[in-house]
């Protein structure tokens, strides 16, 4: 499939297309999977949003609305999550393609982002030594992490290992190969 | 993973193949993700496939403001979905007309060793090429 679609991306029509499916068609099962992971229904997810409950239907069946910028900022504000919007080449959204599995896709909200949570918070109030009058805290260590925050959560959350399940024979009721 | 067919009319000619290559592309996009998609769900549900009658189901999806539809029928144990034929559909009403009837004589065809027969899914590259 992989060697496929690399073929059919050198049509630059079809890219284009395939950037704007790999929002129609693959956000609404994104939404779906986040809203089941918290055991939400529609209704649930009309209530955060303050979004018609036909809208929401629609967001989450493939095809079925056109998403804005400010749409899935509600949305993420309402599962609490971050929310990335980049531009990248055609190679890595490949990748993030194949490697989405809406029965495994699972973001935590920010109350759950272990990752997070597991950061040390900096010092507050950092002054250096002789600067004020109060005892000089120390800086923070030396050598800081430097990945920013967005990269620490899509690096653990967004993508997903896809579990590979080798195919079987065909069924005999079929016709055979051809 | 769930494995995809097309059928093959007794002419030999691939229809499902045949019938992609006369979509859009923003059509075709959508179905090959949502084809990536659906092979690693191991539970299809609406709105993205509904059961009909006599077997059969279709997967479903809107592109350009327009519902389509391809038909098929779907085992398990491997889990497969041979496709059967792709058409629109508006409010009731499928185009082509005998969509259902077409996929149901196919499926029994298959089923019943009649005729045509099965490849596995074909999703040409080269579709403008070929117009």
């Amino acid at each position: 499939m992989r060697a496929q679609r690399i073929a059919k991306l050198r049509s630059k029509e079809y890219r284009d297309a395939f950037v704007g499916s790999q929002i129609s068609v693959g956000l609404p099962f994104q939404i779906r999977a986040l809203r089941e992971q918290r055991g939400w229904k529609q209704s649930d997810l009309v209530e955060r949003t303050g979004m018609l409950q036909p809208r929401i239907s629609a967001m989450e069946s493939p095809g079925g609305t056109k998403f804005t910028l400010e749409t899935l900022r509600r949305l993420a504000s309402a599962f609490d999550v971050a929310l990335m919007v980049r531009f990248v080449p055609f190679s890595e959204l490949l990748q993030c393609s194949d490697e989405f599995n809406p029965d495994t896709f699972a973001v935590p909200s920010f109350a759950e982002d272990a990752a997070l949570h597991a950061q040390k918070p900096e010092p507050r109030g950092i002054t250096a030594p002789g600067m004020s009058g109060k005892p000089g805290l120390p800086f923070p260590a030396a050598k800081q992490d430097n990945m920013g925050l967005g990269n620490l959560i899509y690096n653990n959350t967004a993508r997903q290992a896809l579990a590979e399940q080798p195919t079987g024979s065909l069924p005999s009721a079929a016709g055979g190969l051809r | 993973m769930r494995r995809f067919l097309d059928y093959i009319l007794p002419s030999g000619n691939n229809d499902i193949a045949a019938w992609y290559c006369r979509q859009s592309a923003e059509c075709r996009a959508s179905f090959d993700d949502l084809l990536d998609i659906l092979c690693k769900k191991a539970i299809w549900s609406e709105p993205e496939f509904k059961r009909l009658d006599n077997g059969l189901g279709e997967i479903r999806w809107k592109s350009g403001g327009v519902q389509h539809r391809v038909i098929g029928c779907a085992w398990k144990n491997p889990p497969g979905y041979l496709l059967l034929i792709g058409c629109t559909h508006k409010q009731i009403v499928y185009s082509p007309p005998n969509a259902i009837q077409t996929a149901d004589k196919r499926r029994r065809g298959i089923l019943f060793q009649k005729e045509g027969s099965v490849c596995d899914h074909e999703s040409p590259a080269d579709c403008e090429a070929s117009e």
